[in-house]
């Protein structure tokens, strides 16, 4: 057999195993439910539930916060980061967040803000008269 | 809204703008049909004339596009905020030298940057005249027809076509603001994003858009050797403009990475970023294809992997830029440009460019030359072409994880074809990102430094092993020696001592020592090879900085002292961040951190962060200063970014990076937030008096009716008073002092608290104040007294001046209507030991008269205007003492006893070792391609 084909093959082969082997790494967006369900790492897509407690204390524990997230199924959770508030987190539209369900909380690693763009929805600035 | 005549509009930048990006567009199809046909024609007279056509056009479409640009400069110079590009991107407060920055923040200006090079590159073909310079031509304007219809900003039957960076800011905004013919003068822009005013912003996009822009050379070559079947030739002239291609583009994502290292606070040079992974992914494949270029050269081996890799680099470039700039990359990116709805424009230049090139090349393919030997394994050939395709994994899987949001996009469209929700296929980037590409790219670039490391001693058509063996054996030996004894050497010197990275690290190091034995003993034969193991010694080197800068670095832990809260379930976490307590030394990794101020300058706040390392025997011996900021946006009403701080040594950085800062610093509505859920208590205390509070026992030193401690810019009429308390603590005998201030101006107030962090004690002087010191206003014991303009008299105890008369009387709106008459005279008081003005206001409303007295509070006396004599100029008026004597009096003080620290900064502070490595290896890299594409060049 000619070597192009061999090496054709097992370049055929490699790429295969490889792309399994890296869709394994893929997860799925799911709900709080599904995580606690399964237990697995995973993303959950979700807003800030504004009107619950958002604890930040830095004097106590600079790595620790915790806030509420609402799924896209309406269930909210209390979800903590191991990690010091992100900048503009009240304004974000949309939180990504990746951990796992511990009990009843939501224990991330991290967290993916989506804040309004800047120019979207901007008011135009009336200069002020001086 | 059209009928109204606008005012200061500078429409014809409108018009002639419009009509330049239009004339570019027409110009670009002319050259590029005139480039067809004189490419397809037989006729030498039709060719020649044909080309002249094409040469024209050409002309004609680069002066509109230079002077389009130039037009566009010219009005955000001139801040014509009418223009939504202009308004968007620049603002009055905007230095001058942010105006190219400015320029190309949009995805406007960014296409005509991208346009700009294309222009430039086109010029190099532009004046030879031969056949395949044409064809390159050709499909360079025709790539540039597609840019083009990006900004052209035209609606064609419903449908946008593009967006124009001259369109009227009143053209796609519909409010009230635009029924003023006037609106220019009122209107102000947005200005340029504080995360981009910085001089990376001025380099790093023209690098990185050359970058890219200069792949569509090796594009257009690789199409003009399938249009025009000429297989030869090309692989010679090409390679000069594929190395080029690949050291611009490569400076520019290396600029992009030294940019998020220095600036931005993702804490690292390299995070795997979606919109970082798309620039790298067409560099690794033009470095593939430069290989394989190669190999065509030497061998006329791997001519049809060539061309596939140089039409697949500039297809990803698009691709790229459809993912950066289309908005699909939502969920998963930090930074992507917005959207601004030109996606089935980008989906149809994404297409174009990657299935045009594709049929054309499956239609050639038998044509392509191959020969029918066989490459040798011991050929120098066979490895390198295993090399390329080894680079081919590399962008696959890159592209693979980083393209998730478009499977998922393209589901969605098969979805709504079948007429089914497809969001339960949907699929999320892997959960750890970093590690998930780590996994793969590091065995992918072990495998390549082993793999450039031996095949540069290999020769080419291969001089079969038994032939070369001796000098080739010889050669590995002498460079597999150092490198093993210095990977184990090195070894130690890794925090994370895993096997993978020994192994890492010993393919690092062989290519490294391969590179230099083979720079000793073959340059002198080969001297072609110098820029080959230059680049590779730069891999080596880039490799062995990302062991352990990338997969070493080390956060600064603080000691877990708050273990006890609760049990830490994720194990692995690290304490990232931690406190820093103003004048509080920290102590960490054998640094003694201490944060020594902060200072607030224009829109930045800047720290002070001593760092000394702890070493008794040389106290002093590393001891210095970062000075990370924190950066509020443009009005000042939020942090807009944290820049870091870094201190660089020869063999490592020390980064540090401010995370969070105390509420009332961050913005204005926090602040008034947190002085609001403070709970203050009242208390009253004399002059000399302690009082107990909840947990302190407080002391009233003095009153003053002047500024010590607090600043603040008093004007005649002005009221200040400030105490003088002090704090010891229950527990034991510390004192703290406050002095918190208190600032009357007419109907104004000004509150200035006094906090001691040590304490969470915050102290406020309330507006009762006021009416304390006043006393009662309507004591019917006055003296009274008349004066004429600049006349002196003693009543007493205290002197008084009458110095003039104040017509301008300002008072809360509603006291003084029109018709109404209001007076207000100026008086110098003194009584032997403070001078002072006093400004007693008469009003005649409605024939009534109504004196608005002027208290004095220190000392306590209140002036009223009483009566004016017209004739004989006379003013009558009258005082009245508020207190007989101050230390009599209880004065209010409100204390909250739990009021958060305000003196503390959270911080990150990363240890980079070997960082230096990364730069020089990667710099040496580029500059590997870069002499080499000059000795192509010039021989």
């Amino acid at each position: 057999m000619k070597k192009s084909y061999i090496l054709a093959l097992l370049f055929v082969v490699v790429s295969i195993f490889l792309l399994i082997n890296a869709s394994s790494d893929m997860t799925r967006y799911t709900s709080f439910a599904q995580a606690s369900a399964s237990g697995d790492e995973v993303k959950i897509v979700g807003t800030l539930a504004k009107e619950k407690d958002m604890i930040y204390n830095p004097e106590k524990d600079p790595n620790l916060f915790s806030f509420y997230v609402t799924d896209k199924k309406g269930e909210s959770k209390k979800v903590i980061l191991k990690a010091a508030k992100p900048q503009d987190f009240e304004l974000s539209e949309q939180i990504v967040v990746t951990g796992k369900m511990v009990g009843d909380e939501f224990i991330a690693k991290d967290v993916l803000l989506k804040c309004p763009s800047k120019y979207k929805d901007e008011e135009i600035y009336i200069k002020s008269e001086s | 809204m059209n009928d109204i005549q606008y005012v200061n509009e500078h429409l014809w930048i409108h018009y002639v703008g419009h009509g330049l990006i239009l004339l570019a567009f027409f110009s670009a199809i002319y050259s590029f049909i005139s480039g067809i046909k004189s490419i397809q024609s037989k006729d030498q007279l039709a060719v020649s004339d044909w080309s002249k056509a094409m040469k024209i056009g050409y002309l004609i479409h680069i002066l509109s596009i230079f002077s389009a640009i130039l037009l566009i400069f010219y009005m955000m110079d001139q801040h014509y905020y009418e223009f939504n590009y202009v308004w968007s991107h620049v603002s009055d407060e905007l230095a001058r030298k942010y105006i190219l920055s400015a320029f190309w923040e949009g995805q406007e200006g960014s296409f005509l940057l991208w346009m700009f090079w294309n222009c430039v590159l086109g010029l190099f073909f532009w004046k030879k005249f031969t056949r395949s310079n044409y064809s390159v031509l050709t499909v360079i304007v025709g790539v540039q027809i597609i840019i083009v219809s990006m900004i052209l900003g035209i609606h064609i039957s419903g449908v946008k076509l593009g967006s124009s960076p001259f369109v009227l800011l009143r053209q796609i905004m519909d409010i009230p603001l635009f029924k003023n013919a006037e609106y220019t003068s009122l209107i102000k822009g947005n200005g340029l994003n504080p995360l981009l005013q910085n001089y990376w912003m001025t380099i790093h996009p023209p690098t990185l858009f050359l970058g890219f822009a200069s792949t569509v050379v090796p594009f257009a070559y690789a199409f003009s050797a399938l249009w025009l079947g000429e297989y030869k030739e090309w692989v010679k002239t090409v390679l000069r403009w594929s190395l080029f291609s690949g050291a611009v583009l490569g400076l520019g994502i290396l600029m992009g990475a030294a940019w998020a290292y220095e600036a931005l606070s993702f804490g690292g040079y390299w995070a795997w970023d979606p919109v970082e992974n798309m620039s790298l992914v067409p560099w690794i494949i033009l470095i593939a294809g430069i290989h394989s270029n190669l190999i065509s050269l030497h061998t006329t081996y791997a001519n049809k992997a060539t061309i596939l890799f140089y039409l697949a680099s500039f297809g990803l470039v698009v691709y790229s830029s459809f993912l950066t700039r289309s908005g699909i990359l939502g969920e998963s990116s930090a930074h992507a440009f917005t959207q601004m709805g030109l996606e089935w424009q980008l989906v149809i230049f994404c297409v174009v460019t990657i299935f045009v090139p594709l049929v054309l090349y499956l239609k050639k393919f038998k044509n392509i030359p191959t020969p029918s030997k066989e490459e040798i394994i011991e050929s120098r050939e066979f490895w390198m072409f295993i090399g390329s395709l080894v680079f081919l994994f590399s962008a696959g899987l890159i592209s693979f994880t980083t393209s998730i949001p478009v499977f998922n996009k393209l589901l969605d469209v098969y979805g709504n074809f079948i007429g089914s929700s497809m969001k339960e296929y949907h699929r999320s980037p892997p959960v750890n990102i970093i590690e998930h590409h780590n996994r793969f790219q590091i065995w992918i670039a072990t495998f390549l430094a082993l793999l450039s490391g031996f095949t540069i001693f290999l020769r080419y058509c291969g001089t079969s092993l038994s032939k070369v063996s001796k000098s080739f054996f010889r050669n590995i030996f002498i460079a597999l020696i150092p490198s093993l004894v210095f990977t184990i050497l090195i070894f130690q010197y890794l925090d994370k001592q895993h096997w993978s990275l020994f192994i890492l690290l010993f393919a690092a190091s062989w290519v490294c020592f391969a590179s230099i034995v083979a720079a000793t003993v073959m340059i002198k034969t080969q001297f072609k090879l110098t820029s080959a193991i230059l680049s590779h010694f730069g891999f080596g080197l880039l490799l062995i900085g990302i062991i352990f800068s990338g997969i070493n670095k080390r956060n600064f832990q603080a000691e877990n002292l708050f273990q006890d809260i609760e049990t830490d379930p994720l194990e692995t976490d690290i304490k990232k961040n931690f406190l820093l307590i103003k004048g509080e030394p920290a102590h960490l990794e054998g640094y003694s951190i201490k944060y020594l101020s902060d200072t607030m300058d224009n829109k930045v706040r800047r720290y002070s962060i001593e760092f000394s390392k702890e070493d008794s025997l040389h106290p002093n011996a590393d001891k210095f200063e970062l000075n990370p900021e924190i950066q509020y946006d443009n009005k000042l009403t939020k942090v807009a970014a944290s820049n870091p701080a870094t201190k660089h040594y020869l063999h490592k950085d020390i980064f540090t990076i401010i995370s969070q800062i105390p509420q009332s610093q961050m913005d204005a509505e926090s602040a008034s937030k947190a002085e609001d859920s403070l709970d203050f208590e009242m208390y009253y205390i004399g002059i000399g008096d302690s009082i107990y509070t909840k947990r302190h026992i407080c002391f009233l030193e003095n009153v003053v009716s002047k500024f010590e401690k607090n600043s603040f810019n008093a004007i005649d009429g002005d009221q200040l008073i400030e105490y003088k308390l002090k704090f010891k603590s229950l527990e034991d005998s510390v004192i703290r002092t406050a002095q918190p201030g208190i600032v009357f101006r007419e109907n104004l107030v000004y509150k200035f608290p006094d906090q001691i962090d040590k304490f969470s004690v915050r102290s406020q002087i309330p507006d009762t104040i006021y009416h304390i010191l006043s006393g009662s206003i309507n004591n019917p014991e006055r003296n009274f007294f008349s004066l004429k303009r600049n006349d002196k008299i003693e009543k007493d105890g205290f002197q008084f001046e009458l110095l003039g008369f104040e017509n301008d009387v300002k008072l809360n709106e509603g006291i003084i209507e029109k018709g109404d008459i209001a007076i207000a005279a100026n008086i110098k008081v003194s009584d032997g030991a403070t001078t002072f003005i006093v400004k007693p206001i008469y009003i005649i409303k409605n024939n009534k008269v109504f004196p608005i007295p002027f208290v004095q509070l220190d000392p306590g006396i209140t002036v009223f205007f009483e009566k004016i004599d017209p004739e004989k100029e006379i003013m009558t008026f009258s005082f009245s003492k508020n207190y007989n004597d101050i230390s009599t009096l209880y004065f209010p003080i409100q204390l909250s006893e739990n009021a958060p620290r305000t003196d503390y900064l959270v911080m990150e502070v990363i240890e980079f070792p070997g960082i230096n490595l990364v730069w020089l290896g990667s710099l040496m890299m580029i500059f590997g391609l870069f002499i080499a594409s000059y000795f192509k060049r010039h021989g």
